[in-house]
């Protein structure tokens, strides 16, 4: 029998007055997948988030969060999730091993464990040579690592992180990136959500696409396409130098236009890719640009 | 320790505010007791004897409580109103509410700390107390009940003041309601009591006297009341002022209530009726003379309970603030 679903959400739906925030939710995240949750600004993934969290009240349907609850067994939750919001607030006035001790205590963790737990936290976000610094002389990328680093202080299997590489430069989010592959390796769950679709592609292994509160579409990014039919576009460099693209539905088409080109053709390929934007092209496609 | 406790204090004690803040307070203190000598100096030069001595003790200790009253009740305002709304404006509420800490370890470890600090300005201000003691006039028990009555009103203050940053989206906001209540607690019963006591002056009878329990539930009444001996004619200071305002009020009513319809008709028949219901019929004019004698259930006690009572509604509502999963983003 295969591992429950880390969360599923069943019918969830959140209301503010009027406005529709989360609309009939039918989710599942697989446990030790990366989720990516991707939407406009306003789609309803902060709110889904927070309700996941158990930061906030559903007004109707069911959510299940490692087994747990949320409405009704929030430290059942919190136990077992780690939660990094979308936004960044940290305690400035403290020193880095001190943030990350406070934290240790607030999740009950005994003293004696602390050094150790630390240095394994700075270690795996690499700021080992901050330990000692004040947090409020970190740049960005490195207060949004210490973020994800008290989000693992108590060790849990899932983790969320709203946003996580907003605002970070190049090179922090190839770093995020590595660091969230990691995690996954070590077995957590990870739901994410971001705008950088082509980050979300590389590292996701599900994603689910959601806009004014509704989820469009939901599975593994290259089941999604192939579903929906989505053409992909593949360029071909061939040794002249001369480079065309061609669009392919599947990998079976692929495999036809690549054989072609080298038996049928005769022709020498030096490359052969997919042009990258394909969940970018797919959120484009079936999304409407709704806003709330 | 509760962890709120220790990182508050890390972050309140890091740096020079904190250093310069008790310095400010133990300056003001001591420009306090050099002002009480200098009066009494002025007053009479050339003759120094025990009783003056005793009553130039008291009298420093009266004036430390005041000042000191004074101090806190500005001070607690300030070091509790932004901590709720303070982690709601710097957006770290939510990972401290993620945390398997309790709504109520929460606000009472930013009452802990608040309180741990004050602790220690009125131990700074220990060897002042000490001058006092040091001149008479004043028990070492009255001393400690001194600093003990002005550290309960801290916590409790300091309780009602954090657990009202609860519903505070901003410190800005946090702060001007926390002065707004901590003036409408130290003054308002005092200001409805004199307003009461005008309209019923202004009716001409001067039967029915506002009711003294108006002055309850207040913390300058409570350190007042608690600070006092028997006789609250002793001491030159404000305290002694409220002191005697509040026992007034209660020996013209006989009572914390309004005046009772058996007094009232003693007072209207024309009698005179001492505090302590002794009766001097016929005796003349028909109102209530006032010594200066404590009676009855202590106004302190009555203070402290009814702040505390307060103290613990506001506590409650705030936890129901913070509780999760709420059903609005807070």
């Amino acid at each position: 029998m295969s591992d429950p679903a880390a969360i599923v959400t069943t019918g969830l739906t959140k209301r503010y007055g009027s406005l529709l925030a989360v609309n009939d939710l039918a989710l599942s995240v697989p446990r030790g997948s990366i989720f990516g949750l991707i939407g406009p600004n306003g789609a309803g993934k902060s709110t889904t988030f927070a309700i996941i969290a158990s930061l906030l009240r559903p007004t109707s349907g069911r959510v299940e969060v490692m087994g747990c609850d949320p409405t009704t067994d929030g430290r059942g939750v919190r136990r077992t999730m780690g939660y990094m919001p979308d936004v960044l607030g940290v305690y400035d006035n403290l020193r880095v091993d001190e943030y990350l001790e406070f934290f240790a205590a607030s999740y009950k963790i005994p003293s004696r464990e602390w050094p150790g737990l630390i240095d394994g936290l700075l270690e795996l976000v690499e700021l080992t040579v901050k330990k000692s610094a004040m947090v409020n002389s970190l740049s960005r990328g490195m207060k949004q690592r210490l973020s994800l680093a008290r989000s693992l202080v108590h060790d849990p299997q899932l983790l969320i992180l709203d946003e996580p590489a907003s605002g970070l430069d190049p090179r922090a989010r190839v770093e995020l990136r590595d660091l969230l592959r990691g995690l996954n390796q070590m077995g957590k769950t990870i739901v994410i959500s971001s705008h950088i679709l082509a980050e979300l592609e590389e590292v996701c292994s599900d994603v689910a696409i959601m806009e004014a509160g509704k989820l469009l579409v939901s599975g593994p990014p290259r089941t999604i396409l192939d579903s929906l039919g989505g053409a992909r576009t593949i360029r071909v460099r061939f040794a002249d130098g001369q480079v065309e693209s061609f669009t392919a539905g599947n990998d079976a088409e692929q495999a036809a236009l690549l054989r072609r080109l080298i038996i049928e053709e005769e022709r020498d390929v030096v490359e052969f890719v997919e042009e990258s934007g394909g969940l970018e092209q797919l959120f484009m496609s079936i999304t409407q640009g709704i806003v709330q | 320790m509760n962890p709120v406790v220790a990182r508050e204090l890390k972050e309140r004690m890091r740096g020079l505010r904190a250093f310069l803040a008790i310095g400010a307070f133990l300056a003001l203190l001591t420009l306090t007791v050099w002002a009480v000598f200098k009066n009494n100096d002025s007053q009479n030069v050339y003759s120094f004897n025990l009783e003056r001595q005793t009553r130039l003790g008291r009298d420093v200790f009266e004036w430390l409580l005041a000042v000191m009253m004074i101090l806190l009740l500005f001070l607690v305002p300030a070091l509790t109103a932004g901590t709720i709304s303070g982690e709601r404006e710097r957006q770290t509420l939510a990972t401290l509410q993620l945390t398997m800490l309790r709504p109520r370890a929460i606000i009472w470890g930013k009452v802990q700390a608040a309180v741990v600090y004050l602790l220690l300005m009125i131990v700074a201000a220990l060897p002042l107390f000490a001058v006092a003691y040091q001149l008479g006039g004043v028990s070492l028990m009255q001393a400690l009940r001194g600093v003990a009555v002005l550290l309960v009103m801290g916590v409790l203050i300091a309780t009602m003041v954090a657990s009202i940053s609860a519903f505070a989206k901003r410190v800005q906001t946090a702060t001007l309601m926390a002065y707004g209540f901590t003036a409408l607690l130290s003054l308002g019963s005092i200001i409805a009591f004199a307003v009461a006591g005008i309209v019923d002056s202004s009716q001409g009878t001067d039967d029915r006297n506002p009711p003294a329990a108006l002055l309850i539930p207040n913390p300058v009444v409570f350190v007042a009341d608690a600070t006092s001996g028997q006789n609250v004619a002793i001491g030159n200071s404000p305290l002694r002022l409220i002191r005697q305002q509040v026992v007034r009020a209660y020996n013209s009513n006989d009572g914390w209530g309004a005046r009772s319809a058996k007094l009232d008709k003693l007072i209207r028949d024309g009698n005179v009726v001492a505090p302590g219901g002794q009766i001097f019929p016929n005796g003349g004019f028909g109102f209530v003379a006032a010594d200066n004698q404590r009676r009855g259930f202590p106004a302190w006690a009555l203070s402290l309970g009814s702040m505390a009572a307060l103290a613990a509604a506001l506590f409650t509502l705030a936890c129901r603030r913070l509780r999760t999963p709420a059903e609005t983003e807070r």
